[in-house]
């Protein structure tokens, strides 16, 4: 019993050995490690990441590093990660408003502090994202630009509707952000039009459709785009849930991830879409024959940033400042764009001007001068009309509320209730019937 | 070693505290609950405390605000009921299905073989499964919504139902029945007076084990409706998903409320006879 324990302990702490050993050798080969926070799929390849950001800091400061990715999938995961636990990330890519609610909430470091030099690739970046940001949340914080300190853009995209050419006529389509209510009755429509299953994508939306239809509310006609998507006041939320739930009934349903790949395979029409994801559609759709557009109805549309932020848990500042410095050279600028269709922050005369990020594109078949022309690829960031979104703040839950309302409608639950009175019926009569046999019996006993 | 037992705990009580130790570490039968006791205590424990405490707290202070919310909110009580709804059609369908078939196969010689063919769906994961549905009520063209989600709950959640009711019902002593024809019962009385009573644990349980699990259910609902229909376990995703923690917590509460009343239910009917619990499961 006794030599049967001894080998026991040994196979275990032989096996913990190994185990260890296993794991020592993959962590002792770099000098450094920095863990980024970011979007899934929102990078160029994980491996090819690893060896060119590892060259570029071994040439900058003579050590090696290993990447750590982490992902997210929404802002709200991450905010609710970063603000009620102890996580260490040396690097984030949110969107503004989180960006905002983070600076809020004392969460951020300075990009560049007084006696650090300034990252030298941040001049490629266009400035007009840092000025439309920048006053936009000053005039929340009345702090002029303050914002501006504390990230630097990434990438950035617009909120519009993904149709099929091929079916989508003319008339549809002056019909604006009404195509996704089909106002003109193209009986081809009906029942092929996806709506996003995000709360905050549907309602600018349907606010903009108020907008376009001039229905909204009294008060609220003079109000700009920018105002008008991030209202969440009691008058306005209730034009918005009426007019979605008037749209429900021409709906195929709400999605979030399988709308892409059913408009390239021709299953649905009209898809409320993201300007990267309407992107890759489009180029995808394309292979196979399909005819695919997207655009920004003239209302007006929601426009987005992403930007790297560096967190106040950020264990490794010098190589998180070095992988900004990284992703906004115009090479890797634009392997990013390749791989994942959404628009660098890097300006684009910038990146057209360079001849390695030409090649690249060649290399990857598009025709440098025809990317850069595309107006989905680069709308006007100047335009009033394209307006950034918010966080809802305390209005959210109420605006929860109302979309659950909205998703679980009573249009079927009707003919539910008939059902369960029928079966109620039917059980009942089983009962009589039983409890009249019984009875039947009884009497028989008796005599 | 019964007599071992008694002898070390004795040897123990006289010893010192770093015998104790020693034996703390000693591979006994003991040894071998740790690693469940630990699973138990990270993974069904302690995600119950949070819930718990999530419920009760409003900004990080105790509050009742997040109770006052749910059951003042029209949407989130509708939902609710829906749900319950949907739970009551679906088991009822899967009475009515499966008492039948767990009828005819206890009767039948080769009724194992057969139960095995209603089992085998089950070994495909069920996402597969509801999403080969969906492409199928598509290639169709049938509209999703609320008839294809009940069908839907039903075709996952039918074994469920005929698995206890088989079990209990080809384990009824056929004797019973038989003797009941000889005393000039025709087969519907004997069937209502001595099957369906002795199989009532089997539907308990396979009640219990439908109807729980549908109100819950949330990824069935979202793929074959398109996201269009929500229920409790939707609504209770989306509480979380939209970091509304507390009022999730209430939601997930009332959940386990329903878990517990029908675990009640169960025990009642089945406390009766220790024999009939055994097997009334599977």
């Amino acid at each position: 019993m006794k030599k049967f324990k001894t080998v026991c302990l040994f196979v275990a702490l032989t096996m913990i050995f190994v185990v260890m050993g296993v794991l020592f050798a993959g962590c002792t080969r770099y000098d450094e490690t920095l863990i980024i926070y970011n979007w899934e799929d929102y990078i160029y390849s994980k491996q090819d990441l690893q060896v060119d950001f590892n060259d570029y800091y071994l040439k900058k400061t003579g050590k090696t590093v290993k990447v750590r990715y982490t992902t997210f999938d929404t802002n709200e995961t991450m905010l609710s990660k970063l603000i009620n636990s102890n996580t260490v990330v040396d690097v984030i890519c949110p969107s503004e408003y989180a960006i905002q609610k983070l600076l809020v909430n004392n969460l951020l470091q300075k990009i560049t502090l007084q006696d650090e030099e300034p990252i030298s690739t941040l001049d490629n970046i266009n400035q007009e994202i840092y000025s439309k940001v920048g006053n936009l949340f000053a005039s929340e914080t009345g702090e002029v630009a303050n914002i501006n300190d504390y990230y630097v853009p990434y990438m950035m995209g617009t909120l519009g509707i993904l149709y099929n050419a091929d079916i989508v006529t003319e008339d549809d389509l002056a019909c604006g952000w009404g195509l996704l209510w089909n106002e003109n009755n193209n009986p081809a429509l009906n029942g092929k039009i996806y709506m996003k299953d995000s709360i905050r994508d549907s309602y600018a939306a349907a606010v903009l459709y108020l907008k376009e239809k001039g229905n909204l509310p009294a008060g609220y006609e003079t109000k700009s785009v920018q105002e008008l998507i991030n209202d969440t006041s009691p008058t306005l939320l209730s034009a918005v849930d009426a007019v979605l739930k008037q749209q429900k009934s021409k709906l195929k349903g709400y999605e979030v991830d399988f709308g892409k790949q059913e408009m390239i395979s021709g299953k649905v029409l009209v898809d409320l879409a993201w300007s990267g994801d309407a992107m890759y559609a489009i180029e995808e759709a394309e292979l196979s024959g399909v005819n695919l557009e997207y655009f920004v109805p003239e209302t007006g549309g929601n426009i987005w940033f992403d930007g790297w932020v560096i967190p106040t848990c950020a264990q490794n500042r010098a190589a998180a400042r070095a992988f900004i410095e990284f992703l906004n050279q115009p090479e890797t600028a634009v392997k990013n764009m390749i791989e994942i269709c959404y628009t660098s922050a890097v300006d684009k005369d910038v990146l057209a001007e360079n001849q390695d990020v030409v090649s690249l594109l060649e290399e990857a078949e598009y025709n440098a001068q025809e990317f850069f022309a595309d107006e989905v690829r680069y709308p006007n960031y100047a335009d009033v009309n394209l307006g950034v979104m918010k966080d809802f703040g305390t209005n959210n839950t109420q605006v929860v509320s109302m979309w659950e309302g909205i998703k679980g409608s009573d249009t079927n639950l009707t003919a539910l209730w008939i059902i369960l009175i029928v079966l109620g019926a039917v059980m009942i009569t089983f009962a009589v019937i039983y409890t009249l046999r019984n009875t039947k019996r009884k009497v028989i006993k008796k005599k | 070693m019964a007599k071992k037992i008694v002898l070390n705990a004795k040897y123990q009580n006289k010893n010192q505290k770093g015998k104790k130790l020693k034996k703390l570490f000693m591979l006994n039968r003991k040894v071998f609950s740790y690693p469940y006791i630990a699973f138990l205590t990270l993974f069904v424990i302690a995600p119950l405390l949070l819930i718990l405490i999530n419920a009760f707290l409003v900004n990080g202070t105790f509050s009742l605000q997040n109770f006052v919310n749910f059951f003042t909110e029209s949407t989130s009580l509708s939902t609710l009921s829906d749900s319950l709804l949907v739970g009551f059609v679906t088991t009822v369908l899967c009475i009515v299905i499966g008492y039948p078939v767990a009828y005819i196969l206890s009767k039948m010689d080769s009724g194992k073989v057969l139960v095995l063919l209603f089992v085998l769906p089950m070994w495909v994961n069920f996402l597969i499964r509801t999403l080969a549905t969906k492409t199928i009520f598509e290639s169709l063209g049938v509209k999703l919504g609320m008839g294809t989600v009940i069908f839907g709950m039903v075709y996952n959640y039918l074994p469920f139902m005929i698995l206890p009711l088989h079990t209990t019902l080809s384990s009824i002593d056929k004797s019973y029945s038989e003797a009941a024809q000889d005393l000039g019962a025709d087969s519907i009385t004997s069937f209502l007076n001595i099957t369906l009573p002795l199989s009532l644990p089997g539907i308990i349980s396979g009640i219990t084990m439908v109807f729980v699990p549908t109100i819950s259910t949330f990824a069935i609902s979202e793929l074959l409706s398109n996201n269009q229909i929500l229920l409790f376990g939707d609504s209770i995703n989306l509480k979380f998903s939209q970091d509304m923690y507390g009022v999730g917590s209430v939601m997930s509460i009332i959940m386990l409320l329903f878990v517990l009343i029908s675990n009640g239910l169960i025990n009642k009917f089945q406390g009766k006879t220790v024999d009939e619990a055994r097997r009334n499961l599977w």
